[in-house]
């Protein structure tokens, strides 16, 4: 289930009761427990909260604007649990493009690029699990015609450049200051640690 | 000394100043959520039914050589056959972006922009692997110095890329 399509409860500065979020998102909130469930250890949905824009269509609402997302989650303690899910977003999206570039064959440009290699799909999984969701929520992937990926950023203070090819990577992160740049590096959780430590420093 | 025999050396040269044009080859070269556009927008491709035919330059669009706005709607389409896999839905969007002659060369020594041989509006970028030739087919983005030309390149268009509907 998209995010964007979660029921947006916050109608400009009013904010609604737990209860009343419950009765408007009684079918949504089934469809969003299965979704938090997968991300969240245990826990009963007990109400989606979400800041931003909305329009009414047809008798329901819908997000027509990212804002954080907060999802209320009733742990069996006295106080619900109230988590950010702006990184659950963040991960929905780069799961999803993940399966899409999986399911691309060779010629998806209409001409020669070969499809991203299993392997190239595998060492940039590696690399979005180590970035904190500060960075990923400004961060892109694209196929590369050779079998490879990009991960691409772009932020206020740079921008980052990954190509990885099988199991090594390229990567350049620029800022207006600073430039740091390393080629054909294995791919591993060390790598990743470094490259997340660096591109957290530059760009958080 | 670099040539290709498809450079109109009779030409008129391509001015700094001019706004030149490169379409996406693909929508999934575009990111709307970062507006981002992907490393390989300006990348060599290989071409042909055996895909042993590679490229020796990334295709421009000149825009002050388009008569009119039909005639510049006309090749916006291009982009649409160019991409056009049979997976895709016929109206799924083809983007193009635009940025100055004199930015793209400064992004790396490697680049050339040059007139064709053929229609006036059609001109092309060259990569120089070095003294005596120009790259071709997929450029080799492990080497540091290509990969950021690539990467500048593409960030030249991203605020520019306007998308829309294959069939006006």
């Amino acid at each position: 289930m998209e995010l964007s399509e979660v029921l947006v409860l916050k109608e400009e500065d009013k904010q609604f009761s737990v209860r009343d979020a419950i009765s408007e998102i009684r079918q949504m909130a089934i469809d969003a427990l299965t979704y938090v469930k997968r991300y969240v250890a245990g826990g009963t949905l007990v109400a989606l909260l979400m800041w931003g824009s909305y329009q009414q269509s047809a008798g329901s609402v819908a997000l027509i604007d990212k804002a954080p997302l907060e999802v209320v989650v009733d742990n069996g303690l006295q106080q619900p649990e109230v988590l950010s899910t702006a990184y659950y977003y963040q991960y929905d999206r780069f799961a999803q493009k993940m399966v899409q570039l999986g399911q691309l064959h060779d010629g998806w440009d209409g001409n020669g690029a070969l499809a991203p290699s299993p392997v190239s799909l595998e060492s940039i999984g590696i690399i979005v699990n180590s970035l904190p969701k500060s960075v990923l929520m400004h961060c892109a992937l694209f196929p590369a015609n050779d079998a490879g990926v990009y991960l691409q950023g772009r932020f206020q203070e740079g921008k980052l450049s990954v190509y990885v090819q099988k199991t090594q990577m390229t990567y350049i992160a620029k800022t207006a200051e600073r430039r740091e740049a390393m080629k054909n590096i294995a791919v591993n959780e060390e790598s990743a640690t470094h490259l997340s430590e660096l591109v957290s420093m530059l760009f958080a | 000394m670099r040539t290709d025999m498809k450079i109109d050396s009779q030409g008129t040269p391509v001015d700094g100043d001019e706004m030149l044009i490169r379409l996406l080859c693909s929508p999934l070269q575009y990111d709307k959520e970062t507006r981002q556009v992907s490393i390989d927008a300006f990348d060599l491709r290989m071409m042909g039914k055996n895909h042993d035919n590679p490229e020796h330059f990334a295709s421009l669009g000149r825009r002050t050589a388009f008569g009119g706005e039909d005639e510049f709607m006309e090749y916006l389409q291009k982009g649409y056959s160019i991409w056009n896999d049979k997976e895709w839905e016929e109206n799924e969007y083809y983007g193009h972006g635009t940025f100055l002659c004199k930015d793209a060369l400064t992004t790396s020594e490697m680049v050339e922009i040059h007139p064709l041989k053929g229609a006036a509006q059609h001109i092309g970028m060259f990569y120089a692997k070095n003294d005596d030739e120009y790259y071709k087919g997929p450029l080799p983005k492990d080497q540091l110095d290509v990969f950021e030309m690539l990467s500048d390149l593409a960030g030249l268009i991203s605020d520019t890329v306007v998308v829309a509907p294959a069939r006006l």
